[in-house]
């Protein structure tokens, strides 16, 4: 475990611009952008957006919040993670706040030489990000009650 | 303060910092104080807490605590409950 302050961690950030938790709106085009150079050759794009349905209830919003220095930290680490697995650019950004049905609540983009590596280390991404990144959401539903969404049990 | 006590920074956060009815408050411990003693003093203050404190992860400086660790002036610790980013 590595902690979010770490001086080391946070330069090996700024060489991959891997992190960001935003309460401002998330631009597909610009975090496609920052990910692009010559020798990419293949770019995976996921997009997470607020759905209108949870199970049997009807959505009118979520609102997300996070303890952000850690899971900023944490978001860090698994980016890390994967480019130690893979040779990736990638930009990972999760929206806080209160959001409307179809707004863009997180985003992940990778690019490699060759599509196998930016899907795969897309996927993996963004599964760790579900499981380990220190941010709740609470749902708004149709008939005014709120609730918070069941998260993925401790992290161990 | 005395140098027999120090002063930690608790936060909540998601149903927990509802339940509990604060995003943040600080606590003054005896020293030497670990986070098993911080823990049940943050359940004498918010009783309603600890059903959901199974579930918790804790964090002390933003690292998660998988056992009972001796605390120190200023620490922050978060109870954290699952996540469900995405």
């Amino acid at each position: 475990m590595i902690s979010a302050n770490d001086n080391s961690i946070n330069d090996k950030l700024e060489l991959y611009e891997i992190k960001r938790i935003t309460e401002g709106e998330i631009s597909i085009e610009d975090t496609f952008e920052s990910i692009q150079d010559n020798s990419v050759g293949a770019t995976v794009l996921f997009v997470g957006t607020v759905r209108n349905f949870n199970e049997t209830d009807i959505v009118v919003g979520m609102y997300y919040e996070s303890y952000i220095k850690m899971a900023e930290g944490r978001m860090q680490i698994i980016i890390n993670d994967a480019r130690q697995k893979w040779n990736i650019k990638c930009k990972v950004l999760h929206r806080i706040g209160d959001l409307e049905v179809g707004d863009i609540s997180v985003v992940a983009a990778v690019s490699a030489f060759h599509r196998h590596d930016a899907f795969d280390a897309c996927q993996y991404i963004m599964e760790r990000i579900k499981r380990e990144v220190q941010i709740w959401k609470k749902e708004r539903l149709s008939g005014g009650d709120e609730r918070w969404v069941k998260g993925y049990l401790k992290e161990k | 303060m005395s140098i027999s006590s120090i002063k930690v920074k608790v936060l909540y956060f998601a149903n927990i910092k509802e339940v509990a009815g604060t995003r943040e408050e600080e606590f003054i411990i005896s020293n030497p104080a670990s986070s098993d003693l911080l823990l049940r003093r943050i359940q004498e203050m918010h009783p309603c807490i600890s059903d959901l404190l199974k579930t918790m992860t804790i964090s002390v400086n933003c690292r998660v605590i998988l056992d009972n660790v001796l605390l120190k002036d200023a620490d922050e610790v978060a109870l954290l409950p699952p996540v469900a980013g995405g």
